[in-house]
């Protein structure tokens, strides 16, 4: 696809304007207003309830807004498609085809993108250590693989076409420490190296502010902290939830 | 123990969200099931009456013809209950942990597969038979008589079980079976043996020798003792999680991924298909259908009821489309996130569903050309009935699919699986069977058969004609629907 429009684009990568959500008469989110600058990493934390998924499922035009608009590259998320050819995203297993081995999987995601078989191998190599030989060439359908390694699969396709939006959710949970270590690497590496805007909730306060340099805390669907990560924010961010 | 067993399941069956969301269809089966029930029970009673003055038999004779029927329905019966009897899931997950011996476990599941009406279907007729022709056995063979049949009942019980439980996913079963069928059909018919006889003499030796039935006896017990001894193999974990993995080779299906993005989707459509427990009974159920032509093609009685033809054409040729089609979009339930974030573009998505139902039909309608030995009109109902499947039903099921929000589990067996079936199911069927038919009669009766199936199969070619501006409202319509689709596959 063309991707000019977003070379030459300026302003907030993500703009939230007025976005709100109820289910049932409860206000699970209010955001009136939030912009997500152009190669930010853009951290989420929040007890369980607190909208981060709901957040991102409006994001990625999932669930309806009852008011608001999210602009993604300045296209409303819920009129346009556009966003699709530039997002990866991860938030649940709803997000693989466990039916499949996670070599097809690959492949789908790379041809629905329109990658190269060079590009592909490019991708095998770039995740070899976060794979840790469990995941390719093991003839397993990923259903069969165990929880964290599931996880890894959807990760990894949503990073393949090295999009210039990513959005995670709980990247860390459920993988194993070698993996946690690995992933956040490769997630600061991809920040440093290319033109990308990560969106990434996690409730393992250290990692998110070691990958994100902005964090954003939410508590019953509205924010109560919004800072740029420093040394002092881990400790800020312990007194808030420890209180 | 075993009240706190009862208990739980209880509990679940009361819980269990697919009975609280659908009592419609909770109470229509059991409706039917009770209607069933009574129709047994008035054959029973009449059967005696009907044997004997039929044959101009009396007395004990009576009951020797009646014994030549048995073992046809004791084989009916097992193939029935293949297909009806639901086996009772435990929940033995969080049992296993717990201080209950195994083979109380699996004696507890077996205890419960007594309670399906299926045990009672053969009850309703042997026992008015038995009681309205008690004065005519011979002296103290009655009682052993009836047990022998109801040993017989009580080993297809077990006999199902094993079946479905741990034999219906190896193919080599179901194909055993269907040479023996097929052995047993041919024997029949050419008069070498007949089971008629064979059954006629098996039950009159009780009727002389009683204590035979001693031996009939043997048999559930054999085959419940064959199946504690599976059930307490299998209770362990990897035995109860695994969810079957078929390993099918993709190989020469890569071919598709040549056709770009229609391409990969359909290949992730038939890896779906074959890779899915759900999905693959609906992949061995819609060729059978291809077989009911023979029942109404080669019916006498219906050969000029073009009316009841062209539903039966309807069947023959849409199997795939009506099993498959009506869950659409559902199948994708456990991904459908992925199909909504992924890139893909949705007039694609829906073009590769298309085909996914159009070349199927296509297929039927070429496998079912045969029929034409049945006669000329056969070939002209059966290809009206096609192209009104592949011109017109097929979009109704395209739109419903996206109405369709039910989440299905595909690890599942299909057979006798209602979940994710609904009303709106039998809404469908309506337009879909009932139109055509509809069409055709002020049609063919006012100017004659070929007018009418011309009107029909016209309409279907239309419809094909047409497709891209009406798979164009479809994709329009799913757009607007796809957040209720999200969320209700979303919900377990």
């Amino acid at each position: 696809m063309d991707t000019k429009f977003i070379t030459d684009y300026n302003g907030p990568v993500i703009k939230v304007a007025n976005l709100s959500k109820t289910y049932s008469s409860v206000k699970v989110l209010e955001l009136p207003q939030l912009d997500i600058p152009r190669g930010e990493t853009f951290g989420l934390v929040g007890n369980n309830g607190a909208g981060k998924t709901t957040f991102f499922r409006l994001i990625l035009d999932l669930i309806r807004a009852d008011s608001g608009e999210i602009l993604s590259y300045g296209n409303n998320v819920a009129k346009s498609e556009l966003w699709k050819n530039y997002t990866g995203s991860y938030l649940d297993e709803g997000f693989v085809i466990d039916f499949l081995t996670p070599e097809e999987y690959f492949d789908f995601v790379a041809a629905l993108n329109g990658m190269s078989k060079g590009d592909v191998d490019n991708f095998k190599a770039r995740f070899a250590d976060i794979f840790n030989d469990e995941i390719l060439g093991k003839k397993k359908y990923i259903r069969d693989l165990s929880k964290g390694n599931q996880k890894k699969v959807g990760i990894a396709a949503a990073m393949m076409s090295r999009p210039a939006i990513l959005v995670l959710d709980e990247p860390f949970t459920n993988l194993d420490p070698s993996s946690q270590i690995r992933l956040k690497n490769m997630l600061r590496a991809e920040r440093a190296e290319r033109d990308v805007t990560m969106l990434i909730s996690s409730h393992d306060l250290n990692h998110v502010t070691e990958v994100c340099n902005r964090i954003v805390v939410l508590e019953k669907g509205a924010v109560v902290h919004d800072m740029a990560t420093n040394d002092s924010t881990l400790e800020v961010l312990e007194q808030y939830f420890a209180g | 123990m075993i009240k706190w067993l009862l208990l739980i399941e209880w509990k679940k069956s009361l819980r269990s969200s697919i009975w609280q969301r659908n009592v419609f269809l909770n109470i229509f089966l059991g409706l039917f099931m009770v209607y069933m029930l009574l129709i047994f029970f008035v054959m029973g009673l009449m059967l005696s009456r009907a044997i004997g003055e039929g044959m101009e038999i009396e007395g004990a004779d009576v009951i020797r013809v009646f014994g030549g029927g048995l073992l046809y329905y004791i084989g009916f019966d097992l193939v029935w209950r293949f297909f009806l009897q639901k086996m009772p899931e435990m929940s033995a997950r969080p049992l296993l942990h717990m201080p209950i011996r195994k083979s109380r476990m699996a004696g507890f599941v077996l205890l419960r597969t007594l309670f399906s009406p299926l045990n009672l279907l053969p009850l309703l007729v042997v026992i008015p038979f038995f009681v309205t022709t008690y004065a005519d056995f011979p002296g103290g063979a009655a009682w052993p008589w009836l047990v022998a049949i109801l040993s017989l009942v009580l080993a297809n019980n077990f006999i199902t079980f094993m079946l479905k439980r741990y034999l219906a996913d190896k193919t080599w079963v179901l194909i055993l079976i269907l040479v023996l069928l097929v052995i047993l059909f041919f024997l029949e018919r050419t008069g070498l043996i007949s089971l008629f006889a064979v059954s006629q003499i098996l039950f009159s030796v009780v009727l002389d020798y009683p204590l035979i039935a001693l031996a009939f006896i043997a048999l559930p017990v054999l085959f419940y003792m064959l199946d504690v001894k599976m059930v307490v193999n299998r209770l362990y974990l990897e035995d109860i999680d695994r969810r079957k993995s078929y390993q099918v080779n993709a190989g020469r299906m890569e071919g598709l991924r040549r056709f770009g993005e229609i391409g990969e989707l359909l290949l992730v459509e038939l890896k779906l298909m074959m890779r899915n427990k759900r999905t693959r009974t609906v992949l061995f159920m819609a060729p059978l259908l291809l077989l009911y032509g023979f029942f109404f093609y080669g019916t006498p009685m219906y050969q000029d009821k073009t009316g009841w033809l062209i539903f039966a054409g309807l069947f023959v040729t849409g199997g795939f489309l009506i099993s498959y089609g009506q869950f659409l979009v559902a199948w994708e339930s456990s991904y459908f996130d992925t199909i909504l974030t992924k890139n893909i573009n949705f007039s694609q998505y829906f073009k590769a569903k298309y085909l996914i139902l159009l070349l199927p039909t296509v297929a039927a309608w070429l496998i079912t050309i045969p029929y034409v030995f049945l006669g000329w009109n056969i070939l002209k109902i059966n290809t009206a009935a096609f192209l009104f499947n592949a011109g017109f039903n097929i979009y109704v099921y395209m739109y419903f699919a996206a109405y369709n929000s039910k989440r299905i589990d595909l690890s599942r067996s299909g057979m006798m699986n209602y979940q994710g079936v609904g009303a709106k199911q039998f809404l469908v069927a309506l337009p879909v069977m009932v139109l055509p038919i509809l069409i055709y009669l002020p049609f063919g009766f006012f100017f004659g058969e070929d007018v009418g199936l011309l009107v029909v199969g016209g309409i279907g070619l239309l419809g094909l004609l047409l497709r891209n501006l009406i798979l164009k409202q479809i994709v329009m319509f799913f757009v607007t629907r796809k957040y209720q689709l999200a969320s209700g596959f979303r919900q377990n």
